[in-house]
């Protein structure tokens, strides 16, 4: 074992006796036998956390072999302290790094995708299913969530973030059914939206948001307020809303959907990743580098949820409801 | 929760900020957006942002200097625009992996030589003092073939969590090298007639509860597992030696004893109690309050373990016959 560069010592401080040095740990007594006990007790009185390892043989008389031959033992005994400080930086400020690339990604795969583009932009030419399927697949989102959710409720390494996410979960449970009464308009059972099947975009992202949150749990983190809107998400806007009232869907479909997002925005989810990450004392490096790293997959398959539901949903002739082979709609 | 983010509210590097008399044109990475002062208010306006082009004011500091202007709903507006980050943190509290591991390995050292009177019935001392009896063997060679062979089931979970590439390599080596060594143990109690394939045994409650904890920590709490590791690859060279001169002294065959004895050799060969202090020591950073979970998951499971070496003691000592826990 590489014992401390500037090693402190955990025992008490030792004592000289007649038969030898006399260390104690945790009530423990232990006696150490050295040829040169004087030269050995200056070592000792130096292990204070500050003296460096490599000037110990000047400050004790003993040569270097004799000093790390005693350090590596002390260490291999548990006796010996590292007091480095670690270089890391706060999580909060890793989050709001996160924050900039994730915006910066959203803003050119998300924002640009056809789906948004025409739905903002020319919401009465898009065809009805595209808003059904939003809905649909929305749905099947939402149905999904425990798979994520369900991984961090456990979060060891804090309590207060513990605490959070099950605050959060609580706050989203059963949200799918809200969304799922949007469907009784559209001739639609909630048994028949069941037995239904999502897009594969929309798997991917759930089981990709699954694999992470059991995986790597601190980038589940880092997407959560990306997936619940984003900073802006806590007004009485919300785009997609906008645009059903505005192709003229009727109110018993957009009904649902407009009271799960004033619920949502209630809640402002869309600030949890920072409130996780300020509650988190820091980030590794090298964990810092892979949350980094991993924001233009998890923007690929976000966008791609969307990409899906346009190429699918606005495509006439395809069935609302994707069933299992051999099933009636 | 009410937040107060970013706490000392800056622009973000690339932030370009441009301030006339009337209005701002704040712009970043291609977009960005222009702010129209208010007459009453617009000294204090472009002194706002350009204070917050600096930084090192708090939100409080800046609620309390510019009076005239909704400075909350400002901050919310660029900070929605993702035009903000935060001042630099201090650097948290915490310790160095290789420091977490000290602790922990000084942990189980004190909690083992604490649990000697809470688990006083062990079977290292009825192999010390040769009061140890053939069923008590049998019955430790029983619970081995539990340790091994849940080993791959419980370690598995661990090689799916993210982690650096060397961290991720030691683990998968250590999973490999603990790879079908039931095997082994099912050679060895099939020299005294058991099979634990055909018959199948239930482990005692202390076994299966190591094997449930390392499970969990390898599913859900990966430096914990890091840590605990340790625990179970003690090399215990005297307990090794002195179970095979009392298997000899009981007259139980070659068959069972060279098996575990050669298993025993295999680990201490591979070095295997290391393996905490190589996975820690890669870890720049652990919190103070996963210090603290470590060092209670380690003392549990050192208890586990003396609980472990009373339970075997008694089920298997409590008569001749050994005592199988067939379902």
């Amino acid at each position: 074992m590489s014992y401390p560069t500037r090693p402190r010592l955990a025992a008490a401080p030792p004592r000289l006796a007649e038969d030898g040095i006399e260390l104690s740990l945790h009530q423990v007594e232990f006696s150490v036998q050295h040829p040169r006990p004087v030269q050995l007790m200056t070592m000792l009185s130096a292990l204070d956390g500050r003296t460096p390892a490599a000037s110990l043989a000047d400050v004790s008389g003993l040569t270097d072999q004799e000093v790390h031959k005693a350090l590596t033992e002390l260490d291999g005994g548990g006796f010996l302290d590292d007091p480095a400080e670690p270089q890391v930086k706060a999580a909060i400020d890793v989050m709001f790094g996160l924050e900039d690339e994730l915006n910066r990604l959203f803003s050119e795969q998300v924002e640009t995708s056809r789906f948004w583009q025409e739905v903002t932009e020319r919401p009465a030419a898009v065809r009805e299913h595209v808003y059904f399927g939003m809905a649909i697949e929305n749905w099947h989102f939402l149905y999904r969530e425990h798979l994520f959710d369900s991984a961090v409720l456990t979060y060891p390494n804090s309590r207060a973030v513990r605490a959070e996410m099950n605050h959060f979960y609580i706050e989203e449970h059963q949200h799918d059914d809200i969304v799922l009464k949007a469907f009784t308009a559209l001739g639609i059972t909630p048994e028949q939206m069941r037995r239904a099947r999502p897009l594969p975009t929309t798997m991917a992202l759930v089981n990709g948001l699954a694999w992470w949150a059991r995986t790597d749990p601190l980038f589940f983190f880092a997407t959560i307020s990306v997936l619940e809107g984003g900073l802006g998400s806590g007004g009485d806007t919300d785009s997609f809303i906008d645009a059903c009232q505005r192709k003229g869907l009727s109110t018993d479909f957009v009904g649902p959907l407009q009271a799960h997002a004033r619920i949502n925005s209630g809640h402002e989810h869309g600030q949890v990743s920072r409130e996780i990450l300020d509650l988190l004392p820091a980030v590794n490096p090298a964990d810092e580098a892979r949350l980094a790293g991993q924001c233009q997959l998890f923007m690929e398959l976000y966008a791609n949820f969307y990409n899906g539901i346009w190429d699918y949903y606005s495509q006439p002739g395809q069935p609302l409801l994707r069933v299992l082979p051999g099933e009636r709609r | 929760m009410a937040l107060d983010l970013p706490r000392r509210p800056v622009f973000r590097p690339g932030v370009d900020l441009v301030i006339s008399e009337r209005s701002a044109d704040v712009g970043y990475r291609g977009g960005g957006c222009v702010i129209d002062f208010e007459d009453g208010s617009a000294v204090q306006a472009g002194r706002l942002l350009e204070t917050l082009r600096s930084g090192g004011a708090s939100r409080h500091d800046l609620v309390r200097e510019f009076t005239k202007l909704p400075v909350s709903d400002v901050l919310h507006q660029l900070d929605v625009q993702g035009l903000l980050t935060d001042a630099v943190s201090t650097a948290p509290a915490g310790i160095t992996g290789g420091q977490a591991y000290r602790r922990a390995r000084r942990c189980y050292v004190a909690t083992m030589a604490a649990s000697g009177p809470c688990y006083p019935r062990q079977l290292s001392t009825a192999l010390t003092d040769e009061t140890v009896t053939r069923a008590q063997l049998i019955g430790y060679a029983i619970e081995y073939y539990h340790v091994v062979a849940y080993c791959p089931r419980v370690l598995a979970p661990a090689l799916a969590h993210a982690d650096d590439h060397e961290s991720m390599m030691l683990l998968r080596r250590f999973f490999q090298s603990e790879m079908n060594h039931d095997r082994m143990l099912v050679r060895s109690l099939a020299a005294v007639g058991i099979d634990p394939v055909k018959t199948p045994l239930l482990p005692l409650p202390s076994t299966f509860a190591m094997m449930a904890s390392l499970g969990v920590y390898a599913t859900q709490f990966p430096l914990a597992l890091k840590a605990v590791l340790f625990v179970l690859e003690e090399p215990q060279p005297e307990f090794n030696e002195s179970f095979i001169a009392n298997g000899r002294r009981l007259g139980l065959p070659d068959g069972f004893i060279e098996p575990i004895a050669r298993h025993s050799d295999v680990n201490e060969g591979e070095s295997h109690e290391d393996i905490s202090r190589e996975l820690l020591e890669r870890i720049t950073y652990v919190s103070t309050e996963e210090c603290v979970e470590l060092e209670k998951v380690v003392a549990d499971m050192a208890e586990q373990l003396a609980a472990a070496g009373q339970e075997m003691c008694d089920w298997y000592g409590s008569s001749a016959e050994l005592r199988l826990r067939t379902w």
